[in-house]
């Protein structure tokens, strides 16, 4: 058998185990309600729009992703090795790095259906919060003249700014995903496999140098003022630039493509070399 | 020997200061059901898990089918099924699922899952998660999933584990089965030597990381003589001879008119000239050999019962 033939197949069991199991059913849920919560509970200030609803119920979703990427991705191998079935399955004529293509795969369909439930759900919420069209202000009748409408920006560049929000945000959530899915190859217990994980995780996130266009920047992107970005980056070094910058899009992919393919080298690098005992 | 499915050569294991293997051959003939038995820490899990892939060597290697698993994993292991320890699979799947998974990886159809599952009695509680299974089911999940496809060679670590009396009559069956019909080779280790003495020809016993017999069974406790049955004329005075000429023989009577006499073969030429010095010519002989429980505690423990 070929090797993509190989990682097809082991993709396809991958598949469904993740189809039989409780774990991405339960994420989508909580995905799927966080995000809606957000949506219901968000008060909507004077100069916001339907879009503010939109991205900061957005935002929530894809924090539950992010987390639930995380846990999913620190248990892949580590969850494996500790219930016993690394051994079950290794022994079958498979390379180890077919294991962790064919799960890297399956984590990164994970994030892409995470993200879409989502964003489904954000986009409901802003269309039944006053609808996602332009972004307008009124202005008022003044001096005898008649009041106006102004459009500030059109609604096809509000949704363009949020797809290329989303799709930074995929590559964070994947890139997420396989940091988890690094950290796993290490340890052969789920607690220091998701301990360490989760210190990773954090001391990157705070540290603001990665994911510079994730969830949390999202949070940001149309909260206060339409079709702005802010990145945490920008904020902390170069002050607050407060308008769109195309070149975020291609820093956040950068970001992420960084993490994720070392992530994968890591996982390729210890796995394929270590002894299993569990 | 038949042409070898699993080869050992000089296999060492070292975990930082300690020498888990410290370098043995082994073979296993294609077609056979090999024991492989060993006292606790013997190196036993750890042979089965270099070949299984899960742990490398140190040095030596391991071939299956010629082919060196470390240089040519994929070929190598090929055919190879194996059951390492406590069967586990995904608890929050049925049966079946689990058996289907394991049928994707092992290139085998949705026909050899429903008829492994029927044969290891589990259809009724196929569609049961795996997580309410009691061991000895999932001792059986274990074998069937170890008999997906074509096996060459199924390596079973402790498959009696779990079961009941039936369970276990049942699965000897199994592979005798499996091994007569389908010509799969078995890899068995266990400590039930009793079960090894039913189900192999030959068997490998590891002692201290070292391989101290291998061979056929019957081969191996023809050599293992504890004493000896005989007949004679006159049983009581022959007795009462053999009692003084050889006392270390500890002999006694039977309520049948059978001495019976300890030694090994070494004594026996002695018992001989004993007995006919005294005028009572042997009529009948037979050896009595150790079990395979008596010659294993000897080969570990230096105490032959």
């Amino acid at each position: 058998m070929s090797g993509p033939a190989r990682v097809l197949r082991l993709i396809g069991v991958e598949t469904l185990k993740v189809l039989g199991g409780k774990s991405l059913r339960t994420g989508l849920v909580a995905v799927v309600a966080l995000t809606a919560f957000a949506a219901w509970n968000h008060e909507t200030a004077a100069e916001e729009t339907a879009w503010t609803v939109t991205a900061t119920a957005l935002s929530t979703g894809l924090w539950a992703a992010e987390i639930f990427l995380l846990v999913a991705g620190a248990t892949a191998i580590a969850g494996e090795t500790a219930q016993g079935t690394l051994k079950m399955i290794l022994p079958h004529a498979y390379r180890r790095g077919d294991w962790i293509v064919a799960k890297a795969t399956v984590l990164a369909a994970q994030a892409l259906v995470l993200l879409l439930a989502a964003l489904a759900v954000a986009l409901a919420a802003g269309a039944l919060s006053g609808g996602l069209g332009d972004v307008t202000r009124a202005i008022d009748a003044s001096f005898g003249g008649e009041g106006s409408v102004e459009r500030l920006h059109a609604g096809g560049a509000m949704a363009g700014h949020l797809a290329s929000s989303a799709t930074v945000a995929l590559a964070a959530l994947v890139a997420t995903a396989w940091l988890g899915l690094a950290v796993s190859c290490v340890f052969d217990g789920l607690v220091p496999a998701l301990s360490t994980a989760f210190l990773l995780f954090l001391g990157l996130k705070s540290a603001g140098t990665l994911f510079g266009a994730g969830p949390d920047v999202l949070s940001k992107i149309y909260a206060s003022y339409p079709a702005e970005m802010l990145s945490r980056l920008e904020k902390l070094g170069l002050a607050l630039n407060e308008r769109w910058k195309d070149e975020l899009f291609g820093r956040g992919l950068r970001l992420a493509a960084w993490v994720g393919a070392g992530s994968i080298a890591v996982s390729m690098l210890v796995f394929t070399r270590r002894d299993l005992q569990a | 020997m038949s042409d070898p499915v699993l080869e050992v050569r000089g296999l060492t294991k070292r975990y930082g200061a300690v020498e888990a293997l410290k370098g043995f051959d082994l073979t296993v003939g294609r077609g056979s059901i090999y024991g492989f038995i060993g006292p606790n820490g013997a190196g036993k899990t750890t042979t089965i898990r270099i070949v299984a892939g899960l742990v490398r060597p140190t040095s030596g290697e391991v071939r299956l089918h010629g082919v060196d698993l470390r240089r040519n994993r994929l070929a190598a292991a090929r055919g190879l099924r194996t059951l390492v320890e406590v069967p586990a699979f995904y608890p929050g799947l049925s049966g079946r699922q689990n058996l289907t998974i394991f049928a994707r990886l092992s290139g085998a159809d949705d026909a050899d899952v429903k008829r492994l599952l029927a044969r290891v009695r589990l259809e009724h509680a196929q569609d049961r998660r795996v997580g309410g299974y009691s061991l000895g089911m999932r001792q059986r999940l274990g074998i069937a999933q170890a008999l997906l496809g074509r096996p060459d060679l199924v390596v079973l670590d402790e498959p009696m584990n779990g079961l009941d009396p039936a369970g276990m009559h049942e699965m000897r069956e199994l592979i005798r089965e499996e091994n007569r019909e389908r010509g799969v080779t078995f890899f068995l280790s266990s400590h039930l030597l009793d079960d090894i003495q039913r189900l192999c020809d030959r068997i490998g016993i590891l002692h201290k990381g070292r391989l101290v017999a291998e061979g056929r069974i019957d081969d191996l406790l023809s050599s293992a003589v504890t004493g000896f049955r005989l007949r004679c004329e006159r049983p009581p005075d022959a007795l009462a001879a053999l009692a003084r000429a050889l006392p270390e023989a500890k002999a006694r009577l039977d309520g049948d008119g059978t001495i019976h006499a300890d030694g090994d073969t070494a004594v026996l030429p002695r018992l001989h000239h004993a007995l006919l010095a005294a005028g009572h010519p042997v009529v009948e002989l037979y050896p009595v050999r150790a079990s395979l429980e008596a010659y294993f505690l000897d080969l570990t423990e230096g105490v032959m019962g």
